[in-house]
């Protein structure tokens, strides 16, 4: 009986060092899920060989939760995971633009009245006039500054 | 005299739910892309828990048991394909299955022959072979 235990600890005693090698190893997030599930499996393993082996009948809610709680992990992490690749990874500009733009209406506007107003700012003549009037003006403040 | 089989019974269930979680984190580990991972991996979180429930309900053969039992397989069949779903689809938004119409041999081998081969009978498209994964990846 013990031979039986045993074996089925050495199994999934490999299985779980397989599982931390992959998520030690698996490039990218979505394969440490992976083998975090795997991870899961071989916990429910172990509950159950325990439960065997030492005939305990405490371990009911442990199992309960686990099976409740095991998907949650890779519910999170696909979820997180596709946003940031959404916000992140450059659509193709001329296909999925219309659908991504979740800017308002309104505010395109009030980007173009913006670059409007801005605009002959950034000219070269609106930059002169401005370097020429502040010396203008600084020199008119000193004159009255020297004549007080 | 019964109970005696359905220890035995049990033992082996067990057994079988072990190696086959055994089998499939060898799979995880030598599969090469995520799909064949995934489709590693999802077996023993359904079959291999039901192996290893029935064989702890027939060893124990409580009422207890047996009906925790019923429930947790009837949960873990509700909520175990939701994490694998959005694990894959979210793997195919964020591109990594770059192309699905891409053979399965093109994870396996870096070379292969040429897809415009005179015996093909479907030609395929130029764009849906790319360039093949290499699986040694670190």
């Amino acid at each position: 009986m013990i031979y039986f235990y045993l074996f089925n600890l050495v199994l999934l005693a490999l299985a779980l060092g397989l599982s931390i090698y992959a998520v030690h190893r698996g490039p990218g997030a979505l394969n440490r899920t992976v083998a975090l599930d795997m991870i899961t499996a071989v916990t429910v393993g172990m509950l159950c060989l325990v439960t065997v082996w030492q005939d305990r009948q405490d371990t009911i809610p442990i199992l309960l939760a686990l099976t409740l709680v095991a998907f949650l992990t890779a519910t999170s992490v696909a979820r997180i995971i596709g946003q940031r690749s959404i916000s992140e990874s450059a659509p193709p500009a001329s296909d999925l633009s219309d659908q991504l733009d979740f800017t308002p209406p309104g505010a395109k506007n009030r980007n173009t009245q913006a670059k409007v107003t801005l605009g002959p700012g950034a000219n070269p003549d609106a930059s002169e006039n401005q370097l020429t009037d502040k010396p203008s003006v600084l020199a008119s403040s000193a004159e009255g500054s020297g004549n007080d | 005299m019964i109970s005696q089989v359905c220890t035995y019974l049990g033992m082996v269930l067990l057994t079988l739910g072990s190696l086959l979680t055994l089998i499939a984190a060898i799979g995880v580990v030598r599969f090469p892309s995520l799909l064949q991972r995934q489709h590693a991996a999802t077996k023993p979180q359904l079959l291999g828990f039901m192996l290893s429930c029935l064989g702890v309900a027939l060893i124990q053969q409580t009422l207890a048991w047996s009906s925790a039992v019923c429930l947790a397989i009837l949960l873990q069949t509700l909520t175990a394909p939701i994490g694998a779903h959005l694990v894959g689809r979210t793997a195919r938004q964020s591109g990594e299955i770059r192309d699905l119409t891409k053979p399965v041999a093109y994870h396996y081998f870096d070379q292969l022959p040429h897809p415009y081969d005179q015996n093909l009978r479907i030609k395929p498209d130029a764009k849906s072979y790319p360039e093949p994964m290499s699986h040694a990846e670190d």
